[in-house]
């Protein structure tokens, strides 16, 4: 009698368990035989063969390697073009030297109007790259600057100008650290050098960011 | 039967310990919640103090360094950087703006800023908000100053009124500018960050207070007036810092690594969010230990009441006797000591919240004179709701414990206890 509230809890969990399978077996039981006619249109449907359908699913975002997003022509025979590479004696240069200054700077001044590939504008792509944020609030992000090797924004040469996305995102994502690279997704727009600001640029408007 | 009301007065025979238990509920729940309310306001005033800045340009020190003192006003800076760099630096045809910082002077504790009229075109906060003028105008003369908004607020100045700024940016100083008067000019709407606390003078009235010093303290005899300043070249030689905004971002980087190699003077330039970022990493395991303290304080004060609540059993027995005389069921027992643990649970959290809003109310005078720190007394978010809940939901469970040996002592005792 002490513990009889245990038992008959446990008797009502069974007898709920044992109520949801009969209502399960139920709708078979209640089915009134049925015409050969009416059990022809219960037949599955047949697959139309007529019309050959891709089974395979087209993903919306294109996945692009950060090799993609510089010109073909962009090479370095035309970057010896550029810069007289013949002035420098490369192969003596100490990384203090002035010289090797100089040629820093040329480098740096073509990396600035590296050239972008107007044809990817209003593309839908997926690009896997490291965040480093300009707008943050607290831990959520809201734009940022994407760039395909970690260490970007603090000692390592930078990036040239056409291997930086700047990625804008309207209601922030949660950003945990810059160690970890992120899937970019969304729509790119490329800036030519003809327009307002006078850089080119590579710019999304993310749709989702995913942690790769 | 009144189970309530026999409850109840069960409770107020043990008035003392009962609240001393509660005691110890609401402490542990009203830390979880400061320490949580203070995390969370810090890093959002710190993430809406500054917006739309590209890049911060200072003399080399440590990133996070430069961001503390540059902006938050937090620390002291190294070095100054010279007038020079800083013109050939932002002549460059990146950069769209560019404003110069000059610091090291204060009033009455509040630190002075010396900069241009670009301040208060270029400065953003809170994700694109600008800073607005509550009375008067930006700075037009030599040695006009604007106030932030807490700084008019604390020391109750008004448009028109003269004040002397102090040579150094302690509490007090000994070497005032007295000689120099400012007048007030302009108060600055309330923007929630450390330009509130700030006061706003010309890079002109910079070199102006500081044209009889020469390495850090005052020629004697070299008395210069007000007058004579002003008909002297002000153009400042050294600035502290520099807040930049490129013509497209794309272009931070090489613009940083230009300043990071430049030859003629040690500077540095860093991206304001991605040092936050690094800061938070930083600070992200002090974060998580400080909130597992605080869950651990929380099982403790829970265990605690169980404990209370067990230990005092002995003493009720022949109350539970009783009660059982009286036709109560054994399983309504249980019952009464859930729901006691439970009624445990809810004050210690009601008392618990009140105290948490006591906390922050002393906590933000503290924050705010000391680091500008806004603390919001707003309803807790999401994860200190769920805090909450488990808590309550806990301790009506921690009543099962004591529960099922007061039921089990009063299957035993009968009205007469065999001790």
């Amino acid at each position: 009698m002490k513990h009889c509230w245990l038992i008959v809890l446990g008797i009502v969990v069974l007898v709920a368990c044992s109520e949801q399978e009969s209502t399960t077996l139920q709708p078979q039981q209640s089915q009134p035989s049925l015409t050969p006619e009416e059990l022809e249109i219960q037949a599955p449907e047949q697959p139309d063969y007529s019309s050959p359908k891709t089974t395979i699913a087209v993903p919306e975002f294109r996945e692009v390697d950060w090799q993609e997003l510089i010109p073909e022509d962009y090479t370095f025979d035309f970057i010896k073009t550029q810069i007289d590479l013949e002035s420098y004696d490369i192969a003596n240069l100490q990384d203090g030297d002035p010289e090797a200054q100089r040629l820093y700077r040329d480098m740096q001044a073509l990396m600035r109007k590296a050239p972008v590939i107007s044809e990817l504008d209003s593309e839908k792509i997926k690009i896997p790259g490291f965040v480093v944020p300009l707008e943050i609030d607290g831990n959520i992000v809201y734009s940022f600057l994407l760039v395909p090797y970690f260490g970007a924004c603090i000692h390592t040469p930078p990036p040239p100008a056409n291997q930086i996305v700047y990625v804008e995102v309207e209601d922030g994502f949660k950003f945990l650290d810059m160690y970890n690279p992120v899937w970019v997704s969304g729509p790119i727009t490329v800036e030519s050098k003809d327009s307002v600001l006078a850089y080119a640029g590579y710019t999304i408007r993310a749709h989702s960011i995913e942690d790769y | 039967m009144n189970w309530f009301h026999i409850a109840s007065q069960s409770l107020l025979n043990r008035k003392t310990t009962a609240l001393l238990t509660l005691f110890m509920l609401a402490i542990s729940i009203s830390l979880i919640l400061t320490v949580d309310r203070i995390r969370v306001d810090t890093k959002e005033n710190f993430s809406n103090t500054l917006s739309g800045t590209d890049l911060i340009l200072g003399a080399r020190t440590g990133s996070l360094n430069l961001l503390l003192y540059s902006v938050f006003r937090i620390g002291n800076a190294s070095n100054n950087i010279g007038w020079a760099s800083y013109l050939e630096l932002t002549e460059n045809e990146a950069v769209a703006w560019a404003v110069p910082i000059s610091l090291g002077d204060s009033h009455k504790g509040y630190k002075v800023v010396g900069t241009t009229t670009d301040y208060f075109k270029y400065y953003q906060f809170s994700r694109g908000q600008s800073l607005e003028i509550y009375q008067g105008k930006a700075f037009e003369n030599v040695f006009d100053v604007v106030l932030g908004y807490q700084v008019a607020k604390k020391l109750g100045y008004q448009l028109g009124e003269q004040l002397v700024l102090s040579h150094g940016i302690g509490n007090t100083s000994f070497k005032e500018h007295d000689d120099k008067p400012f007048s007030v000019v302009g108060i600055l709407k309330p923007t929630g960050t450390p330009v509130d606390q700030s006061l706003h003078i010309s890079l002109e009235g910079m070199s102006a207070i500081h044209i009889n010093w020469r390495n850090g303290f005052e020629i004697p005899g070299m008395n210069i007036t007000a007058e004579q300043a002003l008909q002297m070249d002000l153009t400042p030689k050294t600035i502290t810092a520099a807040l930049i905004g490129m013509k497209s971002r794309i272009q931070t980087f090489q613009f940083q690594r230009m300043v990071n190699d430049y030859r003629n003077e040690p500077l540095m330039a860093i991206i304001p969010g991605a040092t936050l970022a690094e800061l938070w990493q930083m600070m992200s395991i002090a974060e998580q230990s400080l909130l597992a303290i605080s869950a651990m304080v929380i099982v403790t004060g829970l265990l605690g009441m169980m404990t209370v609540i067990l230990a005092g059993l002995n003493e009720r027995r022949r109350e539970m006797a009783i009660l059982r005389a009286l036709g109560c069921p054994a399983s309504n027992i249980v019952l009464l000591l859930v729901l006691e643990a439970g009624f445990y649970g809810l004050s210690g959290l009601l008392l618990g919240y009140g105290l948490h809003l006591f906390w922050v109310a002393i906590a933000s005078n503290l924050m705010m004179s000391l680091y500008g720190i806004e603390l919001s007394m707003n309803l807790p978010n999401l994860t200190m709701l769920w805090v909450m809940t488990g808590f309550l939901v806990s301790s009506f469970l921690i009543g099962i414990v004591p529960g099922i040996k007061a039921y089990r002592q009063s299957l035993t005792d009968g009205l007469t206890l065999r001790t």
